[in-house]
């Protein structure tokens, strides 16, 4: 579904990704692990459009995403949630979820898509049905992380990309996420790309990893057998 | 050691000093050999000494410490109408005595709004300045029996000494116009040099870090003002003194965005880019009058025409140095150090 | 009448204007951080079209749509082709680019309709109105003025809270790049925020003119009231516009009538730095203050 080639991305001077290469499958989920500033996030951005590359291509469905609008990313079937959720503090949960462009359907069942949307999610995420109506501002940690991923999901993308999810959450709501972020993928076959520091709990939903390093891909292999390979773990993940 | 060095190592305020003497012979000396070919262009000159005083503080505010004032020509209101009426008063008072009473004057009422605006930066000078600009005539107007109204007060010309009777009266307004501008050109110069310069441009790049490293944000901005204020009151005094009239009239908002294209066209930030500048402000209107007369225009184009090109060199400016022109120079030295230094490589 | 309440009333009948023009300084600052000083000037160009259309046609309110049309498409195609390249840059460009517009529209309209003030036509009467025998100092076109006005604040009520794209405009303008990874064309949305915007200030531009005139600098007093309204506001609500408005028209109402109307726009500034001074985040703002 997800092609990436050869990608470069600098920093006016710093390298952050050198030479990657990523196939991402119609359905599953591919982890992307590495110690921080591996660049995992960079790849996620540049994914999105929100940073240009300096060389290499991304293609979606074999068109190329080169030089297109991080909006019209969006309306392709991408869907990010940034680092820290990046819900919009001044709007009302409600409003978060609104706001979200659903991908474009080509049925007669797209204007809908939105609205059931919105109501899947607080079916999800109970505690978010709460409050629907308050400042995102009022959300705890793990509420706003819900909401992030629920804000994905009203976007009816084909591939999720989830920047530590988990971010700063108890163990327990750890677990939900990644139960969720499975339980979706299921469902609605569709495909994750999913950054983790916590390489554990995404390789146990995981299908497919990569670990980054320094910009670059050190490993690319089934989740299983990533999980298995001590020396990796050590030299990269620290454990 | 040459004789520049053995000056330059006696200190910046000297060395910027026998510079101005040196610019004002030989300034001097070109304008009184101009004057038996066109005086008009004479008289033009003065007018260009008061406004490069007043853009040269501009380029300190704006240039240097980046706020903008769309206020200057009212400051330089207040100059003028302190001129007339000092001289009201008191008729044969020296014009040095005349300018630095301008010059405190403008500075108090500078200190007043920036003060306030320096509360909050940004627009909120730019807007307060705004409103001295379009408030102030309606003062003059209000208050006539002291202003005159729109009439406005008359200035007594300025007269050569007897043992200078030979010099032609626009010549010798010239030559006065020269020396306060000298003056505020070696102060500022110097200026920029010592840590209130370093203050203003470090505020400029960045705020908070400046005030992380110790510098007091909101005071030296409100220093920046009324230094920037002051020069602009020296240069309506002496606006005054070349028109011979302090009237409402003569300064309009359009003024004050006159003395901002100034800097704007000689690239905001640098003093000799200001000259520049004031010179492209004074001479243009006759440029575009002669290019006119070429292409006969109605006269209502012709009379709004220089305003409106500013407005365009405003947008063309912005537009083509994204990262302002202070940025675009900071690219051209760099540029101008990297070849210098790959010419030293050579060597 | 006593005189007060005569003033008073026509305070609050100017002050409706001011905030007109307030509110249109405050979507624009909302969406895109830059104070437009082309505003007034944008209005005024509005206006003189409107002027044309109406000797055109001899009918006020074509006139008065098309000022409304050529606001919104002026204001779109100010973000769109300029504003647009220096939003990113220092906020001093910005400013100094609609410093630029400002003097350029001011310097095209009197090469299309000359420098002299012309008379601008009223939809009602701007007479005092009279009931039985006694004046009320509000005309009907006063009454109109604040009507209209009220009206044009509750549309942008309505639009900004309970329209997709109201909604997507706030979004753009609280967190412009997160609204762009949920799918907002954040760069249309802002051409239609200062269009929008600048229909506001078209209607400020309108109301002003009758009692007024019509000249090519005729909003630059306007302007300063807007601002100092829009800043006592707080800059960033469109209910503060509206009450900094009603409030700064009401003390330039008495400036006007005891000290004398020539001092009104110095009365502003009067105004402006006593706000700056004592509450410079204005009197609406509940966020943290915001520096530009
Ligand atoms: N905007 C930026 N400007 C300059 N350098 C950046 C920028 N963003 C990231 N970098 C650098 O690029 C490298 C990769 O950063 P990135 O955020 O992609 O790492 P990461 O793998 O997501 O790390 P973490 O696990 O801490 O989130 C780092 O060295 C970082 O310092
Ligand atoms: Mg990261």
């Amino acid at each position: 579904m997800l092609e990436v080639e050869d990608l470069r991305v600098t920093y006016g001077g710093v390298t952050a990704l050198d030479g990657i290469k990523l196939s991402v499958p119609d359905k599953g989920i591919t982890a992307v692990l590495g110690p921080n500033g591996a660049g995992k996030s960079t790849l996620l951005k540049t994914i999105a459009g929100l940073v240009k590359p300096d060389a290499g291509r991304i293609s979606f469905r074999g068109a190329s995403l080169l030089g297109v609008a991080p909006e019209a990313i969006v309306r392709r079937g991408i869907s990010m949630v940034p680092e820290g959720g990046g819900v919009i503090r001044e709007l009302t949960v409600d409003e978060n979820l609104r706001v979200v462009q659903p991908k474009k359907r080509q049925g007669p069942d797209g204007k809908s898509a939105g609205k059931s949307g919105i109501d899947e999610v607080m079916e999800l995420f109970p505690p978010l049905a709460a409050r629907r109506h308050n400042a995102a501002h009022s959300l705890s940690g793990g509420e706003r992380q819900m909401l992030a991923v629920g804000r994905a999901l009203v976007s009816r993308a084909d591939l999720l990309l989830l920047d530590e999810p988990s971010l700063g959450l108890a163990p327990k709501f750890v677990t939900l996420i990644m139960q969720t972020v499975r339980k979706l993928c299921v469902e609605r076959n569709i495909s994750v790309l999913l950054v983790e520091q916590n390489a554990r709990s995404a390789l146990s939903i995981a299908d497919q990893a990569m670990l980054l390093s320094a910009g670059r891909t050190i490993a690319a292999r089934a989740a299983g057998d990533l999980a298995k390979n001590e020396e990796l773990w050590h030299a990269y993940l620290g454990y | 050691m040459t004789v520049l060095e053995r000056i330059q190592s006696r200190g910046t305020l000297l060395t910027h000093g026998l510079l101005g003497v040196l610019f004002i012979v030989a300034v001097g000396v070109v304008i009184w050999l101009l004057d038996s070919v066109n005086g008009f262009i004479v008289y033009q000159l003065s007018s260009v000494t008061y406004i490069a005083i007043a853009a040269a503080g501009l380029t300190v505010l704006t240039g240097q410490n980046g706020q903008l004032s769309l206020g200057h020509g009212a400051l330089m209101a207040i100059g003028a109408y302190t001129t007339a009426l000092v001289l009201k008063t008191f008729t044969d008072l020296n014009p040095a005595i005349v300018m630095v009473a301008s010059i405190l004057v403008t500075a108090v009422a500078s200190i007043v709004v920036g003060a306030a605006a320096a509360r909050l930066r940004g627009p909120y000078l730019a807007g307060a300045t705004l409103g001295l600009a379009v408030g102030l005539p309606g003062v003059a107007i209000r208050f006539s029996s002291v202003f005159h109204g729109d009439q406005g007060l008359t200035v007594p010309a300025l007269s050569s000494p007897d043992a200078l009777s030979d010099v032609p009266a626009e010549v010798w307004l010239a030559w006065v116009g020269l020396i306060p501008a000298a003056v505020t050109f070696v102060l500022l110069a110097n200026l920029l040099k010592t840590r209130y310069g370093r203050d203003f441009r470090a505020i400029r790049e960045d705020e908070v870090a400046s005030a992380l490293h110790g510098i007091r944000v909101s005071r030296t901005q409100v220093i920046a003002f009324v230094l920037s204020g002051a020069c602009a009151g020296l240069a309506g005094s002496l606006m005054a003194y070349t028109s011979n009239l302090a009237a409402p009239g003569s300064f309009p908002l359009t003024l004050s965005l006159q003395l901002l294209a100034a800097i704007v066209i000689g690239g905001l930030g640098t003093l000799p880019g200001a000259v520049w500048g004031s010179l492209v402000i004074v001479f243009a209107p006759d440029w575009i009058g002669t290019l006119n007369d070429a292409m006969k225009l109605p006269s209502n184009v012709r009379d709004e025409l220089p305003l409106a090109l500013f407005g365009v060199v405003f947008i063309v400016a912005m537009l083509a140095f994204p990262y302002g022109i202070q940025g675009g120079l900071r690219r051209l030295i760099a540029w101008r150090a990297g070849r210098r230094r790959a010419a030293a490589a050579q060597a | 009448m006593n005189y007060f309440i005569v003033l008073t009333l026509t305070g609050i009948a100017a002050g409706m204007i001011y905030s007109a023009l307030a509110l249109a300084l405050v979507l624009i600052w909302r969406a895109t951080r830059i104070v437009n000083f082309a505003q007034g000037a944008m209005a005024m160009t509005t206006t003189y079209i409107a002027l044309a259309v109406i000797r055109a046609t001899d009918n006020y309110w074509l006139g008065f749509v098309a000022a409304l049309l050529a606001g919104l498409v002026l204001g779109a195609i100010a973000e769109r082709f300029l504003v647009r390249w220096v939003e990113t840059g220092p906020p001093l460009n910005a400013v100094i680019l609609t410093l630029g517009l400002f003097l350029i529209l001011e310097g095209v309209v009197p090469m299309i309709w000359g420098a002299q003030i012309q008379s601008f036509p009223a939809p009602f009467s701007i007479a005092a109105t009279q009931v039985g025998d006694t004046f009320i100092a509000l005309s009907h076109f006063n009454l109109f003025t604040i009507g209209l006005v009220l009206l044009v604040m509750l549309a942008m009520l309505v639009f900004f809270r309970f329209t997709a794209i109201g909604l997507q405009m706030r979004a753009s303008a609280f967190a412009p790049d997160i609204a762009r990874l949920l799918g907002v064309r954040v760069g249309r949305l802002l051409s239609l925020g200062w269009g929008i915007a600048s229909l506001t200030g078209a209607i400020a531009g309108l109301l002003v003119a009758p009692t007024l005139l019509l000249y090519p600098s005729n909003m630059d007093s306007i302007l300063v009231y807007g601002f100092t309204a829009a800043v006592l506001g707080g800059l960033d609500s469109p209910v503060g516009a509206l009450v900094g408005g009603l409030a700064i028209g009401m003390a330039l109402s008495y400036i006007g009538g005891y000290l004398g109307g020539d001092l009104e726009s110095i009365g502003a500034l009067v105004i402006l730095i006593g706000i700056l001074m004592v509450r410079p985040q204005g009197i609406f703002v509940h966020s943290a203050e915001r520096r530009a």
